[in-house]
């Protein structure tokens, strides 16, 4: 699962939605990809993430970025290439995603979050 | 010819053996590989660099086209080992192991587009007591709808048992918000028959309306090779019996053959 995903995803329990944002995540493997810098798809996803979210989880894993974002930033290369890096690059193997609503926790094994509920969870 | 999801749920079917099968069989692969094209050209998305949700996206073949076009992908699919093919594979999208047919939840509007080739026929089958199609279908379009940015569209390629089905189907999707469209192509062809479920969160507008594709060779071809099919497959009403005869010889000759479980031989029901 890699960061970009993490940004966006919440907790599958009918109950909690809306309210589940961002699951806590729990990494105890990560590997780095490198995939190579694109520019135009970095920009498209920075309009859809919640910069809070991501600057926490950035920051959690021994990355820092600044406290907010300006529309300027978009031109900034050294900083959309980190960008990139943070959100495709990096792949959280196994951990757990926990919402913080309900509690519910979805394991992540080998880089595959398991969102599938039990009969009695089911919508 | 039989239809997968009669055989077994999604996430037993597709097991570690018949997951490679899939993903090796190069007339699936360029099959597959068609229509996830054709399912990305009726998306018209805006530019490239888009995010889009696969839908049973399997060992991923359908999201490496969306790859080659530029897009980044995030993949749901039943099948764990679907997914772990499509590890191996080195999809270069996002996999999670999820139900579609209950339902999912995004950030608001994040996805700017949606495909799924080949997958919710499977949705038709209630795998469970407490399964309803209906509730599924209503469960998988109510949270696609929230998922997709406004003026966004999915496009759902699917292999309808009868009518009735893309009626219902179509039917849920409306009830859900969305404008609903379906393009056939081959209309002609009993084999290259397809059907895309064009779904629009929003007005038609800027949307180039898309012409069913009727190549007569492609349809010729297909036919030829259905004739030779059908003498193949007249089989007999497969019974559990059957089946497990028949699975029981293939161990006697060293064939790795999936053990029998309760679904073995299983008429399943179709609730529709
Ligand atoms: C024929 S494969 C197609 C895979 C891929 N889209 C492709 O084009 O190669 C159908 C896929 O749908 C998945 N599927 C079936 N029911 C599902 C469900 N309820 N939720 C998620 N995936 C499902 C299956 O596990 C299988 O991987
Ligand atoms: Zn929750």
């Amino acid at each position: 699962m890699r960061l970009l995903t993490h940004n966006l995803l919440m907790c599958n329990l009918k109950t909690c939605a809306g309210q589940n944002f961002p699951l806590a995540l729990q990494a105890n493997e990560i590997s780095e990809e490198n995939t190579e810098f694109n520019l135009v798809l970095t920009q498209k996803m920075l309009g859809k993430l919640d910069w809070k979210a991501f600057h926490r989880v950035a920051d959690s894993l021994g990355h820092t970025l600044p406290e907010e974002l300006t529309p300027e930033d978009q031109n900034n290369d050294e900083l959309m290439q980190r960008l990139h890096h943070l959100l495709f690059n990096i792949v959280v193997l196994s951990g757990t995603l926990t919402c913080q609503s309900c509690g519910r926790a979805y394991p992540i094994d080998k880089g595959i979050p398991n969102m599938l509920l039990e009969d009695s969870e089911e919508a | 010819m039989s239809r997968p999801e009669n055989v077994a749920p999604a996430q037993y079917y597709y097991n570690s053996e018949e997951a490679e099968k899939y993903t090796s069989n190069s007339r699936i692969i360029e099959v597959q590989a068609h229509m996830s094209q054709r399912a990305i050209e009726l998306l018209q998305l805006p530019s490239s660099g888009c995010l889009v949700l696969d839908l049973g996206c399997g060992s991923g073949l359908s999201g490496s086209e969306l790859s080659d076009s530029g897009h980044f992908w995030i993949g749901m699919d039943i099948s764990p080992s679907m997914l772990l093919v499509a590890l191996d594979r080195e999809a270069e999208g996002d996999l999670m192991l999820a139900d579609i047919g209950n339902g999912f939840h995004f950030a608001p509007g994040c996805f700017d587009g949606c495909i799924s080739i080949s997958a919710i026929q499977w949705l038709c089958n209630a795998e469970k007591a407490s399964h309803n199609p209906y509730k599924r279908f209503s469960n998988l379009f109510n949270s696609l709808y929230k998922a997709l940015a406004r003026g966004a569209r999915a496009v759902f390629q699917f292999y309808p048992a009868h009518p009735q089905q893309i009626e219902i189907i179509t039917q849920s999707a409306v009830k859900a918000g969305f404008m609903a469209d379906m393009v056939i192509d081959f209309p002609e062809s009993t084999k290259a028959k397809k059907y895309y479920l064009i779904l629009h969160t929003g007005s038609k507008s800027g949307y180039m309306n898309p012409m069913p594709l009727n190549d007569e060779d492609e349809v010729k071809v297909s036919k030829r090779k259905i004739v030779k099919k059908e003498k193949h497959v007249k089989c007999k009403n497969k019974s559990k019996e059957w089946i497990i005869n028949k699975k029981e010889r293939q161990r006697k000759q060293g064939k790795e053959i999936r053990p029998d479980t309760k679904y073995t031989g299983r008429k399943r029901h179709d609730r529709f």
